[in-house]
């Protein structure tokens, strides 16, 4: 469903990712771990084609991004680092808005309710202005995007940071949800803990490069950090 | 899907606009403005007329007394006529006539030259100089920024609105994070930016068809002109959607709206201060006004020499004629002679007036030429003329007065060369002026906008290509 082939992204001299083969499946969940500059938001970025590549294609569904922008975007969700929404609309203004430019404007108002119920809005916030939602709630509510857009594959920058770990668990059980669902999911995080217990592979980037692919299953917590910290010096 | 996603955009931004007080409180300001201003132009043009009618009212009422005086001394026959049969008397001293330059129907909305230049004229049998000024162009935006009126509001405060209402419209996505979900969502991010554009382009429409029919309503008394009404309201329509546009450009620039704003700010300086400020300059500096100092210097002493000149013959004449001496102070050889002290003055001080006037015109040259420089200078150019309070108009009007007082004086030199008095069917024959109008504002406007229109198209062009290529990240 997610497939890069030599997938490059350069500024000048300086790679940003550097031929990226990557194929990730229905019903996976594949983790970019990483440091800062290591080439995973471009990953997503040119997945998303926010950005043009300097080589290689992205396709979702066996459609590339750049020829086909608008209809590989209809097929995939998207959730940032900081969900960022209208501040004076309420959350399920912004759920409908986002939904319907998303293709789904046939969503009524209790279906809109029941997106958002389901990621853990409280009712009582779901009608109050976004301006005094909290990170957490804003990240719920960029879920109750993705979920609404009912996206067969979906990428995720970084989208714990900053939640309380109590948070991060309830996203994981979602994530776990739309796995289930049959969705192919890619997830960059810096959390190695949050990629074992979620994802289904995981894939160590540095200075651009797929540096190492592992399966969660095969690698343990106290390996995966070993392995990790290895690439990273 | 690209109308239900125009449409899908243009509700949301709808719906925020409706919700982003300090939107409102800018058009509140504006519709607040417009309506102070067209209250201010109504009471100024209120006052023009009263004024211009009060004095034709005292006109009429001297007129009707001299006139009954004659008339009663024509019943009787008795005892030498009155003075005020006496062509001199009545041309010079007792009566004038009021020439006056009726306001245009939308002259409450532009005060332009008006406050600069006089509305009428008090013709007598004087010559020309005595009672026309020698006119100088100045810099229209200069006249304006003296008074508050409604074409201010539109040259000066509109745009500021529209940059205020527009300066963030696509920088702001971005700022606060939004763009990514809207790029990522399916939707053509170019479509979803326009609508947002349509939606505050609707809003500032409404904002101005609100301030013209406030200003119609407010300001302008008597038969409304369908014509220059529309025309008017074309002209701020091009305008608004130059700088609209214009902030439209630097949005796709892909800068912070902090830098937005400042961009569109300095363009605004230059444009609607700095460039009148500087093409008002350069027209006298390189055409300056001669020395008015100098011109009633020249004035005073061709007087005199024309009365020296004048002395002089008289003493030659009476030499001539000693059987004369003495009847010079009679009022008929009194005019006589002022007739003759006032064409040498007049050929005296002609030189400087023609030098005044030619100044004067290659100013207004300059400035029509480089008017095109100034979005601001082409549609107050615009909006003067619509008015009726543009410099061409009170060029025409002075050029009529002048042609009008050829007549009055020939009325009354005649009388006074011939030696016949005036009689009480006389007083009804003295010339009246009447204004022949000559609206050419159609012709006038349609320039200057037709250019502001395909300079706002070109930009709409550059904006909508850039926007086209609008960087998510």
């Amino acid at each position: 469903m997610l497939q890069a082939t030599g997938l490059t992204k350069a500024y000048g001299d300086n790679y940003a990712l550097r031929d990226l083969d990557l194929s990730i499946g229905a019903g996976e969940i594949y983790c970019l771990l990483g440091a800062n500059g290591a080439g995973k938001t471009t990953t997503i970025n040119l997945f998303l084609n926010f950005i043009a590549p300097t080589r290689g294609t992205a396709e979702v569904n066996g459609l590339n991004v750049v020829l086909h922008p608008l209809e590989t975007k209809r097929r995939l969700a998207y959730i940032p680092e900081t969900v960022m929404l209208y501040g004076s609309l309420s959350g399920i203004e912004n759920l409908s808005y986002f939904a319907k430019l998303g293709g789904h404007a046939d969503y009524s108002d209790d279906d809109l309710q029941g997106f958002l119920t389901r990621v853990g809005l409280q009712e009582g916030a779901q009608r109050k202005p976004v301006s005094g939602y909290s990170k957490g709630m804003r990240q719920k509510v960029g879920v109750a995007i993705a979920l609404a857009k009912q996206a067969n594959a979906l990428l995720l920058d970084e989208p714990t940071s900053g939640l309380d770990p109590k948070a991060s668990n309830e996203f994981s059980t979602l994530l776990k949800q739309l796995q289930g669902e049959g969705a192919a999911i890619l997830m960059a995080t810096h959390d190695l803990f949050r990629a074992k217990e979620t994802g289904t592979r995981i894939g160590i980037m540095r200075e651009g490069r797929l540096m190492q692919q592992l399966s969660t299953v095969e690698v343990s917590h106290a390996d995966l950090e070993r392995i990790y910290l290895e690439h990273m010096h | 899907m690209a109308q239900r996603t125009f449409r899908i955009a243009f509700a949301l931004e709808w719906t925020l606009v409706l919700r982003n007080r300090a939107i409102w409180a800018v058009l509140i300001l504006l519709v607040a403005l417009a309506g102070l201003a067209a209250v201010n132009g109504h009471e100024r043009v209120a006052a023009m007329r009263m004024l211009v009618a009060g004095l034709n009212r005292d006109e009429v009422q001297t007129q009707t007394a001299l006139k009954g005086s004659v008339a009663r001394w024509e019943a009787s026959r008795q005892g030498e006529p009155p003075t005020v049969a006496n062509p001199g008397t009545v041309g010079f001293s007792l009566l004038s006539h009021y020439a006056a330059l009726p306001p245009m129907p939308l002259a409450a909305l532009a005060v332009g030259q008006s406050d600069v230049l006089p509305s009428y004229y008090r013709v007598t049998a004087n010559p020309t100089y005595t009672f026309l000024a020698a006119g100088e162009i100045s810099n229209p935006l200069n006249a304006l920024s003296g008074s508050f009126d409604f074409a201010f509001v539109i040259v000066f405060i509109l745009p500021i609105v529209i940059v205020a209402i527009t300066f963030d419209l696509v920088s702001r996505e971005k700022e606060m994070g939004v763009i990514g979900l809207v790029a990522a969502s399916g939707a053509s991010l170019t479509r979803v930016i326009l609508a947002k554009a349509a939606a505050r382009g609707v809003i500032l429409a409404a904002a101005l068809v609100l301030i013209t029919l406030e200003a119609l309503t407010l300001g302008v008394d008597g038969p409304p002109d369908v014509l220059a009404g529309l025309l008017w309201f074309v002209a701020v329509t091009v305008y608004a959607v130059f700088w609209f546009v214009l902030a439209l450009a630097v949005n796709s620039t892909n800068r912070p709206s902090v830098t937005n704003g400042v961009i569109l700010a300095n363009i605004w300086l230059v444009l609607v201060v700095v460039t009148p400020a500087f093409i008002g300059t350069a027209a006298n500096a390189l055409y300056p006004a001669p020395s008015r100092v100098a011109l009633t210097t020249e004035m005073r002493e061709a007087a005199e020499e024309a009365d020296k000149a004048a002395a002089s013959s008289r003493e030659a004449y009476f030499f001539d004629h000693p059987e004369l001496a003495g009847k010079g102070a009679n009022p008929d050889g009194f005019y006589v002679q002022v007739l003759a002290t006032n064409a040498a003055v007049e050929r005296a001080v002609s030189p400087l007036l023609t030098e005044f006037d030619d100044q004067a015109r290659k100013r207004e040259g300059i400035v029509a030429a480089l008017k095109f420089l100034s979005p601001a200078l082409l549609v107050d150019n615009a909006l003067t003329v619509l008015a009726g309070t543009d410099g061409v108009r009170f060029s025409g009007f002075v050029r009529q007065v002048v042609e009008f007082h050829r007549f009055w004086r020939q009325f009354f030199e005649t009388r006074i060369v011939d030696g016949t008095d005036m009689t009480a069917r006389s007083f009804d024959q003295i010339p009246t002026f009447q204004y022949q109008s000559n609206d050419n504002s159609l012709i006038a406007v349609s320039l200057p906008l037709a250019a502001l229109a395909l300079l706002a198209s070109i930009l709409l062009m550059v904006a909508m290509r850039r926007l086209a290529r609008y960087p998510v990240v």
